[in-house]
């Protein structure tokens, strides 16, 4: 008996695009929902990791311009240095050696604070309510430059060496201290009274971002602070701003510079490693996104399968149809694979330019650089696209075991 | 030297499996020769339709032997099955079974779908099917805006497209009115001229009368008309 001679049945890859394409925009609500809902979920993933990098970029560009530029230098003894207290409240470094740290070519600011022993209370007047509890307040002292140089945005004349050699009672009241203290309206020429003794104001200030802590208190001179209130001498601090990545170099030198008699009484810190911090930010954005990214990718397959499985139901009868015009169990199911691929790559395609867009409209209103890296939107399509083709595995496989009989039969 | 006749089935038999097995099709023996029109009557349950999905290779038979224009197709593999289908055998179904939002045209390339046909030669074929069958002002129009008569022609259309050796209808006038359906057998005869045999599964004596012989099945088992 002759064995039969059957010539292998076939489908041209293209062919399978083709009827993908138009089965997709025969049910073009289905397929739009469908499409909707993955362009949701990836350009949740785009904008994430975009916004991530972004801001990431942000967060750096903040640690390059402040942490990354500040060495801080307190006496031994101090809160933030080992061994006995300091035995005066007078700073130990003269102002010689305060010069010769400005004289260094990659310093661009140095500022000398110091807080009061105990907090002091002020009031806008000399009246004094018996029945009031008195509200107390630090009061620092700072050298005459040292508002402007840490960034203060300084409104007033402010003190100069004179007031500063004489002790003089002025004051300068920062926005966020008056606001707490009662002293709202303060200007320029008034008097305050701390802790009963007046003080002219000679300049209000907003925020002083690279010390926020002064915000939170009066500024006077460091003398007048040791004259009138005491200074607490564990808090003494230099503040030497550098240009960026000269910190490190800057702080090798700065205690012989400062006190050349006694480097060792001098302990020198930058308040933070920015390349540490920097790597944990960004490590913390970067598993942020990771974890955003598998979350929508777990959603966006179940949504694909979801919509894959309920179009192999719906379409029971039509791969009966297609078994019986030639279509093997391998073609029906490359058929509903390639449906489940199309989707996720048209769904991927429009979440990665929506989230281009979005990511740079919210870039544009938070007047943020936005960081433009083609490789995540890309990447998000390829995912998308392989998701789809994943999600799209089981229906497949249902579908190229429908008996086409009993499909033919519905 | 006597030619082989195109569908020769032996002892065909189907058992569908479950708690109380189903004997639909036995001991059904049959010759049909190329260009033959043979109709299958019968009442519901005697195992019409079982009998042309076997001929159709869309099932496996559980005994017997089914040669197919000289090829025996026991023990052939599902896709092996597959591409005798695509090559050999065209089906004209009862609902029709077209795909709604398509064209008469894309309908009709279905049938051409598997078998490695370039895009272009598809839709010549197509076409030459679509005025065979006398849809040439309808080629391009959707299925759903056509009357249930056009439609069996694009069916039918879909199944010759093929050129098969063999055509199975499956009630293909069950739900035309009088005209439709003599179109429709109008069309049957003029494919016997192109030596395709046709094997007509229907209730309808009018469709049975047309045909050159008729095959009866009653309870699973061919009463009469089987061998020639």
């Amino acid at each position: 008996m002759r064995r039969p001679t059957v010539r292998r049945s076939g489908v041209r890859p293209l062919d399978f695009l083709r009827e993908s394409a138009a089965e997709l925009s025969g049910q073009p609500v289905r397929s739009l929902l469908t499409l909707v809902g993955i362009a949701i979920g990836v350009s949740s993933v785009v904008v994430s990791v975009l916004l991530v990098t972004t801001v990431r970029f942000q967060v750096s560009d903040q640690f390059d311009a402040r942490l990354a530029t500040q060495v801080v230098v307190a006496p031994s003894g101090s809160d933030s240095a080992p061994g006995p207290e300091p035995e005066s409240a007078e700073a130990p470094w003269r102002q010689d050696g305060v010069d010769r740290v400005r004289a260094i070519p990659s310093v661009t600011a140095v500022a000398s604070t110091v807080r009061s022993q105990f907090d002091q209370v002020v009031r806008p007047n000399a009246l004094v309510d018996p029945t009031a509890i008195p509200e107390t307040t630090a009061v620092f002292g700072v050298d005459p430059l040292a508002v402007p140089e840490l960034d203060g945005d300084l409104r007033g004349p402010g003190w100069s060496a004179w007031h500063a050699a004489h002790a003089e009672r002025v004051a300068i009241v920062p926005e966020r201290a008056a606001a707490a203290h009662g002293l709202q309206g303060v200007e320029v020429g008034d008097r305050i009274f701390i802790s009963g003794l007046d003080f002219t104001v000679v300049g209000t200030v907003g925020p002083v971002p690279r010390l926020p802590v002064l915000e939170t208190g009066i500024l006077v001179p460091d003398t007048t602070l040791i004259r009138h209130f005491a200074a607490d001498a564990t808090t003494r601090r230099l503040l030497v701003v550098t240009q960026p990545g000269a910190a490190p170099d800057v702080a090798e030198v700065l205690a012989p510079a400062l006190l050349p008699t006694d480097p060792a009484a001098l302990a020198v810190s930058r308040p933070v490693s920015d390349v540490t911090l920097r790597q944990a930010v960004d490590q913390n954005l970067t598993n942020l996104g990771l974890v955003l990214g598998l979350v929508v990718a777990v959603i966006g397959s179940f949504a694909v399968a979801n919509t894959s499985l309920a179009s192999v139901m719906r379409r029971y009868g039509e791969f009966g149809l297609r078994r019986a015009l030639g279509a093997s169990p391998f073609h029906i199911g490359v058929h509903v694979l390639t449906d489940a691929t199309l989707l996720g790559f048209g769904g991927g395609m429009i979440g990665a330019v929506a989230g281009e867009a979005i990511m740079l409209g919210v870039a544009a209103n938070r007047h943020w650089q936005p960081v433009i890296d083609v490789r995540i939107p890309l990447l998000a399509i390829a995912v998308a696209t392989l998701v789809g083709a994943l999600a799209g595995a089981y229906p497949a496989r249902v579908a190229s075991r429908i008996e086409p009989t009993e499909a033919l039969r519905r | 030297m006597a030619s082989t006749p195109l569908v020769e089935a032996t002892d065909l038999g189907k058992t569908f499996a479950g708690p109380v097995p189903v004997e639909a099709l036995r001991d059904a023996t049959l010759t049909i020769e190329g260009g033959e029109q043979v109709a299958i009557v019968g009442p519901s349950g005697s195992g019409k339709s079982t009998l042309l999905n076997l001929l159709g290779l869309l099932t496996d038979s559980s005994a017997g032997s089914y040669r197919l224009d000289g090829l025996d197709t026991t023990g052939l593999s599902e896709r092996q099955r597959a591409s005798l289908r695509a090559e050999r055998i065209g089906f004209v179904f009862q609902e029709f079974h077209l795909m709604g939002p398509r064209s008469s045209l894309e309908n009709t390339e279905l049938g051409l779908l598997y078998r490695r046909f370039p895009k272009r030669e598809r839709r010549r074929r197509a076409e030459e099917a679509l005025v065979a069958v006398g849809l040439e002002d309808r080629i391009g129009t959707k299925v759903d805006r056509l009357s249930g008569g056009e439609r069996q022609r694009v069916a039918i259309a879909r199944a010759i497209v093929g050129k098969p050796r063999l055509l199975l209808a499956d009630e293909p006038t069950g739900n035309l009115d009088e005209a439709n359906s003599m179109a429709v057998l109008d069309l049957f005869a003029a494919l016997r001229e192109e030596n395709t045999a046709q094997v007509i599964v229907t209730h309808d004596p009018l469709v049975a009368d047309h045909c050159d012989r008729r095959i009866t099945l009653r309870y699973g088992r061919i009463e009469s008309g089987g061998p020639r």
